[in-house]
């Protein structure tokens, strides 16, 4: 029994546009599943990388562990507490416009410590706005920032309440490439930093492994588990220095169907 | 010379005289009489008449006020039951159909009602004025919270926000830019609405003037009140438009 439990989880979605699947079929009321039947476990303190092709249902996975969604059917248990509706314990970061965009950065890292007493809350929000480098910028409205700065404000927002997990669903979206390294960086070292589980879901396999404990491969929908790994390998990690890495790197772009070399 | 100086100075005082001098160009070559189509030399004289001995001056601000009253009280209740709607389902699937049902008639049809209940002077005119806005603004109001976008809602319920909270953290701010265009748009119909009110049902303001001026056959009395409605028209919708500045500076 790990530290959380999915079970049997399945979504579907009722789709009330007819659709046609084929030319001779008559157009109908679909049903989309989405997921079927996912059963996976998570340690705790681990960083686990959800993978897959887009559309593949893994946010909609990420969201019914989070609380946001109900799944159809199967149901999801963290500490041995069934899931039920979000909670300021697991904190989720959007993929965009996760930011309350009327408050400034400093009024968004408060949000989740509205409830503390007036020093510890505000030594708080500076300690964690310092800690993804965003000191000078307490002010700033989220139109003010860019991309990346937005991503690390929501970062603090989150890591200020000290949640026991941290979601994060496809946090580099919309981000240049330099950014998205420098954050990349900067979320494996949080990780290191606070000990605490998080579930992130991405695209980008090569994210996947250099920052994950446990990677967990979904294929196309209606989406299953293509593979779960534990990653064993040290770090800092370098895909091209590392074999093992660059062959579990090959393995999976196979699985995919995609090749990265053109 | 300067391009906006032009533009927002030279170019309107340029069109307004060629305006004015087309009016009486005209008056002179159409045979109607002075009585019946008074150009604008006769319409100036009649406004400073009507200015210094006061009427102007009290018409207006009774329009003004009816128009204020009943303003201030159709968003006061309206926006904050509009916001109800907006996050309530099932308040909504009861309350919008009857709302959709009132708000195509006309506020004038209410005249006669609003006649019997509030008898005439300045009560049946507020009233109407509410009637106009009211409706509006619960509409305007709950399409807001509704085109809210759901990533806000999971933010408050990801940090346990109480009922409370949502509403003032969230629901409120992020429904302000679509508020204050509503506003603006029914302070417009408002205006409308209170001059046409002031023509059946009571003793006073710019639509009673026009009215009772034209009685008199006082056509030039009829521009003049005509010209005023339109600048407060026009200064009322400025001042919406500086509130809706300063919400986009404060709040982005």
């Amino acid at each position: 029994m790990g530290f959380i439990d999915i079970k049997n989880i399945s979504k579907k979605y009722v789709n009330r546009r007819k659709v046609q699947r084929s030319p001779d079929e008559p157009a109908e009321p679909g049903e989309i599943t989405v997921l079927d039947g996912i059963n996976l476990e998570f340690e705790e303190g681990e960083m686990v990388c959800i993978l897959g092709p887009s559309g593949c249902g893994k946010s909609s996975l990420l969201r019914i562990i989070a609380g946001f969604d109900k799944a159809t059917s199967g149901e999801v248990i963290i500490d041995n507490e069934k899931v039920d509706g979000a909670s300021s314990e697991h904190i989720f970061v959007f993929q965009q416009n996760g930011l309350l965009p009327w408050m400034s950065v400093w009024d968004n890292v408060e949000l989740g410590l509205r409830n503390l007493e007036e020093d510890v809350k505000n030594e708080r929000i500076q300690e964690y706005i310092d800690l993804v480098e965003l000191t000078g910028f307490e002010h700033n409205l989220p139109c003010q920032l860019s991309g990346g700065m937005q991503r690390r404000a929501e970062l603090a927002r989150a890591l200020a309440v000290k949640p026991d997990i941290l979601y994060l669903d496809e946090p580099f979206t919309g981000l240049d490439y330099l950014t998205h390294l420098k954050i990349r960086e900067e979320v494996v070292n949080i990780h290191e930093y606070i000990g605490k589980t998080m579930i992130m879901v991405t695209h980008f396999i090569e994210d996947a492994l250099v920052m994950a404990d446990r990677i967990v491969v979904f294929s196309e929908q209606p989406t299953t588990i293509k593979m779960t790994k534990k990653l064993d390998f040290p770090r800092p990690r370098n895909i091209n220095k590392d074999p093992g890495l660059s062959d579990l790197r090959d393995e999976i772009f196979l699985m995919l169907g995609v090749s990265y070399v053109a | 010379m300067n391009e906006s100086i032009k533009s927002s100075v030279i170019y309107p005082t340029l069109s307004v005289i060629i305006l004015l001098s087309a009016w009486e160009a005209t008056i002179r070559f159409s045979g109607w009489s002075e009585q019946v189509f008074p150009g604008p030399i006769i319409v100036f004289k009649a406004f400073f008449e009507l200015v210094a001995d006061g009427t102007l001056f009290n018409h207006s601000v009774a329009s003004l006020y009816r128009v204020t009253v009943g303003f201030y009280l159709a968003a006061i209740l309206g926006i904050p039951l509009g916001i109800l709607l907006g996050l309530h389902r099932i308040s909504h699937s009861m309350v919008n159909p009857i709302v959709q049902f009132l708000r195509p008639i006309s506020p004038l049809a209410w005249i006669p009602l609003a006649m019997l209940w509030f008898g005439i002077g300045d009560n049946p005119a507020i009233f109407l004025i509410f009637l106009s806005s009211f409706f509006s603004l619960i509409v305007a109001s709950a399409i807001a919270v509704h085109s809210i976008n759901p990533i806000y809602f999971q933010v408050a319920a990801n940090f346990n926000f109480t009922r409370r909270e949502l509403i003032t953290k969230v629901v409120v701010p992020a429904i302000v830019p679509n508020v204050v265009t509503a506003l603006r748009l029914t302070i417009a119909v408002a205006w409308l609405v209170v001059v046409a009110a002031e023509m059946i049902a009571v003793q006073s303001g710019l639509g009673y003037l026009i009215l009772d001026s034209r009685n008199a056959l006082r056509m030039d009395y009829v521009m003049v009140g005509m010209i005023v409605i339109g600048f407060i028209g026009l200064f009322l919708d400025l001042i919406m438009q500086k509130l809706s500045i300063q919400e986009w500076t404060t709040g982005h």
